[in-house]
């Protein structure tokens, strides 16, 4: 990433620094504030002093000034004084003056009710024409002593205040320049190296103080983190590539190893008819050695290639839906010759109402055939229980598998290890009974992989019990199956795969999808074989609840719709679906037992079918269907 | 069993490209009384699939010059032989080839290594 760009593209942290600046100096012109208002109370006592003495002797001064200026032999009579009142008031702090003499008032200047009071009195003088008889007062009219305070006050703090204002100014920008600076440097650095430039480095500078260390360590430390980071890459580059070429050759030795199995198991089972046929019965024992061990070998080799695959991530899940009784006696007809070797018996217990459960059929036969193999392998001459139950638990429907034996058991350690990959329960086990010690785990990866787990209890000398727990429901793998089938071992091999995959996707997508709702499972499967022939997609619930589910979720392009089902019968699946906006377009074909012209008028019926169905009549009116929703 | 069934000789078209692997099985089918046909690869078992018309064709997946899978579209995309019943046979790797055979139209499906009693019975529930 281009680290201008991602710098511009970041706001918030931006602020930081700025934060900090503000901080500072917004704490240094309140502590200038603090300081001013302080010095400016300590004055206010002393001010007012002053004020207070030197209007007094203002006052002193007129009443003196007014006498000398009476009593000069040249002076004019008190009518005229006046203008030297007048002249007086401009040059001092008082705002009039009152002179009362024999009765006689004169003011000068406006008097107003707040103004504060001097007097001061003349003596009668004798003698002089001009000069009044009687006792003369003077009264000085000034500003109260407080707001002539007040007003020095304000005039000090304004001319301290900027004058601190213009020292704070001064002050930050010097932080600004010592501080701030090499921060904001170093959190844009430290950004841009958070962001991935790992090429970055401060211009060095040429300062002794903390920051010239910072910024050498600083240095120090992102040359050492791309170092690192160079190792790492290449460590990394190099296990990537040692696992590509682990999942590479594990798929080529797979298919190498199999081809060569392929003709000894094949020649061996050949070769044991043969010399049976021919007589030759003392050699047919050895015969049967070479066929087992090959399917021993071939075992080993696809518990090695699933355990890989699993670990690298690229086992794929295969849902679909299918019966859960045909499941069980498939897993019995496999696992019958193992049950011989040891004189065993199977019990099978599955309530015959089970009907289907929607999972990857391979891994859970692969699972049952696991756990029922190890059941024979521990168990002599006992008696080997499967049974199959349904259960709620938690608002969902799930599939409990239990395997119950009456073999050798196993203690709380070995129960442990059980799960391990390469562990069986101890060591002398391997030696006693073979295996590769993959099964469980893999079968237990399965298990999870379709959402559910195995769990075990176990007494030793009295046998073990494995529960597989498997939702009735798998979720579908989230992966785009075509990515992961390119991305697979053992397409690895053929890159001439890879386009002819997409191809077909693309093919597929163009394809029309039928959706069939039955709750019989053979129709379920005719009608699926003979569309997929056709070149349909076809999709199958076994339920109206479930066909709902799936319309909703596949949109296919044609639902047939069987009018006999259990949960929900065909007329009500009818109507959900022509309640939905998104489903009501989609055409519906009834399956029904009866001939009816009526059924075609049935709000929401596009066409119907009568069972038992014939394949080219199904055929022409799905394709009468597609064709009119797709003009 | 295969006697009733295999009098009329069923032909059976194999496409595998091991030779041991291919001469093992014509053995073997050889002695459930079927006839069979050889192919090293999907383009051959295309031109065969027309030219000598078998009743069942049994597809190796993993082939040289044509695959099965693509061998197989073409064969069923074909109005002649569309109506061949193929049977795919997979290695066991290929988890979910079950579907994928069936979506390319194969009949059945089978994994590698043949278990025969179990191939001929699929092959005798497809003639």
């Amino acid at each position: 990433m281009p680290p201008n760009e991602s710098i511009a593209t970041k706001e918030a942290p931006q602020k930081l620094p700025f934060s900090i600046a503000i901080k500072i100096t917004s704490a240094i012109l309140w502590a200038f504030v603090f300081v001013s208002f302080i010095i400016s109370f300590s004055l206010q006592k002393n001010t007012e002093q002053a004020l207070e003495h030197s209007l007094s002797i203002d006052a002193d001064n007129l009443a003196y000034e007014l006498l000398t200026w009476l009593t000069d032999p040249g002076a004019q009579s008190l009518s005229t004084v006046n203008p030297f009142i007048t002249d007086y008031l401009k040059n001092s702090d008082f705002k009039a003056i009152k002179i009362e003499t024999a009765g006689k008032t004169i003011t000068e200047g406006e008097i107003l009710p707040e103004y504060s009071i001097l007097s001061r009195k003349l003596p009668a003088l004798a003698g002089n024409t001009n000069t009044p008889t009687s006792e003369t007062r003077i009264t000085a009219y000034h500003i109260p002593l407080k707001s002539l305070v007040r007003t020095q006050r304000i005039k000090m703090l304004v001319i301290i205040g900027s004058g601190l204002l213009v020292f704070g100014v001064f002050l930050t920008w010097l932080i600004h320049i010592i501080v701030i600076r090499p921060i904001k440097e170093l959190v844009a650095a430290t950004r841009e190296v958070s962001e991935g430039n790992r090429d970055l480095r401060l211009p060095p500078v040429k300062r002794d103080d903390e920051f010239g260390v910072l910024n050498r360590f600083f240095n120090q430390m992102l040359t050492r983190i791309s170092s690192q980071h160079n190792e790492l890459e290449y460590a990394l580059d190099g296990a990537n590539a040692a696992n590509k070429a682990k999942s590479a050759f594990l798929a080529n030795m797979s298919h190498e190893l199999r081809t060569p199995l392929n003709a000894i198991i094949g020649y061996s089972e050949m070769l044991q008819e043969e010399a049976s046929e021919r007589g030759l019965q003392q050699s047919v024992p050895d015969l049967e050695k070479i066929y087992i061990a090959g399917n021993h070998l071939l075992s080993l080799i696809n518990d090695i290639l699933d355990i890989s695959k699993i670990e690298a991530g690229k086992m794929n899940l295969y849902i679909e839906e299918f019966e859960i009784p045909a499941l069980l006696n498939e897993v019995s007809n496999t696992i019958s010759p193992l049950l011989r070797d040891n004189q065993n018996t199977l019990d099978i217990q599955c309530p015959d109402d089970i009907g289907t459960m929607c999972s990857d059929n391979t891994k859970v036969k692969q699972t049952l055939i696991n756990l029922l193999g190890n059941a024979c392998k521990f168990t002599h001459q006992g008696k080997i229980t499967l049974t199959a139950e349904k259960k709620t638990r938690d608002q969902s429907e799930w599939i409990f598998f239990t395997i119950t034996d009456t073999g050798i058991g196993m203690t709380t350690e070995q129960m442990q290890n059980l799960f391990k990959s390469f562990t069986q329960a101890d060591v002398s086990t391997t030696r006693k009974y073979g295996g590769t010690g993959l099964g469980l785990t893999i079968s237990r990866e399965f298990c999870k992989m379709m959402g559910g787990d195995i769990t075990v209890a176990s007494n030793i000398n009295e046998g073990s019990s494995f529960t597989v727990i498997l939702p009735l429901q798998a979720e579908p793998p989230a992966t785009d199956d075509v990515s992961t089938q390119i991305a697979s071992p053992a397409h690895a091999r053929f890159p001439k795969d890879l386009s002819r995959l997409i191809v077909s996707k693309e093919r597929r997508k163009k394809i029309s999808t039928v959706l069939i709702i039955d709750n019989d499972p053979t129709v379920r499967d005719l009608m699926k074989r003979v569309l997929i022939k056709e070149g349909f997609r076809a999709e199958t619930a076994y339920s109206g609840k479930k066909g709902i589910e799936l319309a909703r979720e596949l949109r296919p392009d044609v639902i047939t719709l069987d009018v006999m089902m259990p949960d929900i019968d065909g007329w009500d699946v009818i109507k959900t679906l022509k309640e939905d906006p998104d489903l009501c377009e989609i055409p519906v074909i009834i399956l029904t037992m009866v001939d009816d012209q009526k059924i075609k008028h049935v709000p929401g019926v596009t066409e119907y079918l009568i069972k038992p169905l014939e394949n080219d009549r199904l055929l022409a009116i799905v394709k009468k269907c597609v064709r009119k929703q797709q003009p | 069993m295969p006697g009733e069934i295999n009098i009329t000789m069923i032909k059976i078209l194999l496409v595998e490209d091991n030779e041991m692997n291919r001469e093992m099985l014509t053995r073997r089918l050889e002695k459930q009384n079927f006839e069979v046909v050889t192919a090293d690869d999907g383009q051959q078992a295309i031109e065969l699939a027309e030219t000598v018309s078998p009743d069942l064709i049994l597809m190796d997946m993993s082939l040289p010059i044509m695959d099965g899978w693509e061998a197989t579209r073409q064969i069923k995309a074909n109005p002649e032989t569309a109506k061949i019943p193929v049977i795919a046979l997979t290695a066991h790797a290929m988890t979910g080839d079950r579907k994928k055979a069936l979506e390319a139209g194969c009949d059945e499906y089978d994994t590698k290594p043949v278990d025969l009693d179990r191939l001929t019975k699929k092959i005798n529930s497809l003639l």
